[in-house]
């Protein structure tokens, strides 16, 4: 397989290629030095080449791409860009916007299919085209999608997308994961509360919690835990970094 | 001391040489990259640098004129399976730096030396302050 770097052009097999393509995308100088940069690895791995090294060691003592591209980076000064994995936060939570501001529709459109018209508060005339309706069950108020955007913002916000070792920077995250699952904490303590003052029966007390578990996962709350975990996670992993010293250059 | 704190202690006297090492080996020879690398990997893994490290330090003493670059097409009955490299040479300002630099750390190793075998401490402060 043939790969074109600047003025040269290189004989490499697929994986080399996508790591050579990996590197140049983590790289985040100017066009000119990425360029220059790309054509001297390249010269690089051909002449590790001749001297007998195989492809796979050359990529192993080189270290991988996001490594080699934050050496080059971190010497040129230049912030490392962030992973466009991200950005599946927000793609989740435009999917998420658009069903909340499509509820009222479809709330509409189930409510004549399946629900009795008891079960559906009216505002507005119920004949005309601009009929708004609101059901009187709690579930169908578009604050459920909070705890999805909450998590989703955290999920989007996390350091690790910059730099995988990053040790500051979790505050926003863990502030807005800690607003997701605060309903849900403060919902649990009084489900708590009501099961032992003895008010409820134990399959009320069941039916409880049943419903607290399947808000959890249908609110987003679950998403908030996640990203709070990976939060953590990550902090914890770069203070053990910090302690055991830094990575060779 | 611990492996972690060595290494973190090879890495720092590293930094603090290796423009004036880089210089020294462009000026017994040119050479590419990658040549460089393994000349200083000749010192039995005490100098060893990467790709990442070695270019920035490169790209910025020819932005200061220290030394200049020329790409060298292949020559030879396989020259079209190879490719160019980029090769330094040092210049004469870099030449200069290169004095002046051994001529620092010869004066900065000595008076460290002379701290660590513990005579003449008050003599090795004035010369450190000198270098500061």
């Amino acid at each position: 397989m043939k790969m074109k770097i600047g003025s040269m052009t290189l004989d490499v097999l697929p994986p080399v290629k996508r790591y050579m393509n990996a590197i140049e995308r983590r790289l985040n100088t100017d066009r000119k030095t990425r360029t220059r940069i790309m054509m001297e690895l390249a010269s690089d791995f051909q002449s590790r080449r001749e001297n007998g090294q195989s492809d796979e060691a050359i990529m192993k003592e080189l270290g991988s791409p996001a490594e080699v591209a934050a050496e080059f980076n971190a010497a040129f000064g230049a912030k490392p860009a962030p992973s466009r994995r991200r950005w599946a936060f927000v793609a989740l939570a435009a999917v998420v916007v658009l069903i909340a501001a499509l509820q009222p529709l479809l709330t509409q459109f189930l409510a004549r299919i399946w629900w009795s018209p008891e079960a559906v508060g009216v505002i507005g005339g119920a004949d005309g085209p601009t009929a708004i309706y609101v059901t009187d069950n709690a579930s169908q108020s578009p604050a459920w999608a909070l705890p999805w955007l909450l998590g989703c913002a955290a999920g989007f916000l996390l350091p690790v997308w910059r730099d995988p070792h990053a040790r500051s920077g979790y505050g926003a995250p863990l502030l807005l994961c800690g607003l997701g699952l605060l309903p849900l904490f403060i919902v649990t303590l009084m489900t708590f509360s009501l099961s032992f003052s003895g008010m409820l029966s134990a399959a009320e007390i069941g039916s409880l919690f049943v419903s607290l578990a399947a808000g959890f996962f249908t609110n987003g709350e679950w998403l908030c835990a996640v990203v709070l975990v990976w939060a953590l996670a990550a902090r914890r992993r770069a203070s053990r970094e910090k302690g055991g010293g830094k990575k060779e250059s | 001391m611990a492996a972690g704190s060595e290494q973190r202690f090879v890495q720092q006297l590293k930094r603090g040489v290796l423009e004036m090492l880089v210089l020294q080996l462009l000026a017994d020879r040119p050479g590419h990259g990658y040549e460089l690398i393994v000349r200083l990997r000749e010192s039995g893994g005490l100098l060893d640098v990467k790709e990442g490290t070695l270019y920035p330090l490169l790209y910025r003493l020819e932005e200061e004129g220290c030394i200049t670059s020329v790409w060298n097409s292949p020559d030879g009955p396989d020259a079209p399976a190879r490719l160019p490299r980029r090769v330094y040479s040092i210049t004469e300002d870099g030449r200069t730096v290169l004095a002046r630099e051994r001529a620092v750390w010869q004066r900065f190793a000595g008076t460290v030396e002379q701290y660590l075998s513990g005579g003449a401490p008050g003599k090795a402060a004035g010369d450190a302050a000198v270098l500061l």
